[in-house]
């Protein structure tokens, strides 16, 4: 039954495509993660316990629990996906959030790219506000590709990226007169030489 | 006396049965998917048990 979970939630979190394994090299730091879920349950009052995990149900931080019941609240996350994957699905479709309304509480997943968060509440809580948090929180948590890293592997490109852009401009101008096309990708040409 | 209390039983039964059934309904899970849709499982719809379940067991 895990397993099989595992591999439902991996499927629907985009395990094994190509952007997730050019991704999964990229270490989230146990801070981030709790300075995003510090900044949560100060936004929310209405979450009691928040937990952000991974395909494989992994804690990756949680707040306002302790470590077994964030891996059990993890773990009933993980089966809750499983399970509302398995209703109402359409091939074209898929499962993002899960919102569960009990006389208790209520329970909230939100899947993202790679992690998922699953966070409680209060009874009766204003969805619409628990949901943005908590994908607000789980952005926070999606590391942004590194600028200077990105410089250094595709410099070549981004420079001849910059000059290509200009000539497009011109050629709206250009196109307006009868002369334009061969005017404007020969200036266009001439500033990518430049 | 005995009068009083078989008034208050008559009027506080109903009132927390239907309290009880109105809370009851409410107890629902919302699947909402990436293409904007949403899906509604109230207690008693065929495969709403198990969610339910579920989500009792993640708040315990």
């Amino acid at each position: 039954m895990g397993a099989t979970v595992r591999e439902e939630l991996g499927e629907r979190l985009g395990e094994g495509s190509a952007h997730t394994r050019s991704m999964s090299t990229v270490r989230f730091s146990d801070v981030d993660t709790a300075s995003a879920l510090a900044d949560l349950s100060e936004i929310s009052s209405q979450i009691e316990v928040a937990v952000v995990f991974d395909s494989d149900g992994t804690v990756l931080g949680s707040t306002g629990a302790d470590e077994m019941r964030a891996k059990r609240l993890a773990r009933t996350a993980l089966d809750l996906v499983a399970a509302a994957g398995q209703v109402g699905t359409g091939a074209t479709r898929q499962l993002t959030q899960i919102e569960g309304s009990l006389r208790e509480g209520s329970i909230f997943v939100v899947t993202g790219e790679e992690q998922a968060i699953a966070a409680t509440t209060t009874p009766e809580p204003t969805s619409g506000l628990v949901f943005y948090d908590l994908k607000t929180c789980l952005r926070s948590l999606v590391p942004e590709p590194d600028p200077s890293g990105a410089e250094q592997s595709e410099s070549g490109q981004s420079e001849q990226a910059k000059p290509a852009a200009k000539p497009r401009r011109t050629k709206k101008k250009a196109s307006q007169t009868n002369e334009g096309q061969t005017s404007e990708t020969q200036a266009g040409e001439t500033k990518a030489d430049a | 006396m005995r009068r009083l209390l078989a008034l208050a039983v008559l009027i506080a039964g109903p009132v927390l049965y239907f309290t009880r059934r109105r809370d009851e309904r409410r107890e629902r899970v919302n699947l909402y998917y990436d293409d904007g849709s949403m899906l509604t499982l109230e207690r008693g719809l065929p495969g709403s048990e198990r969610l339910l379940e579920l989500a009792r067991a993640s708040l315990r």
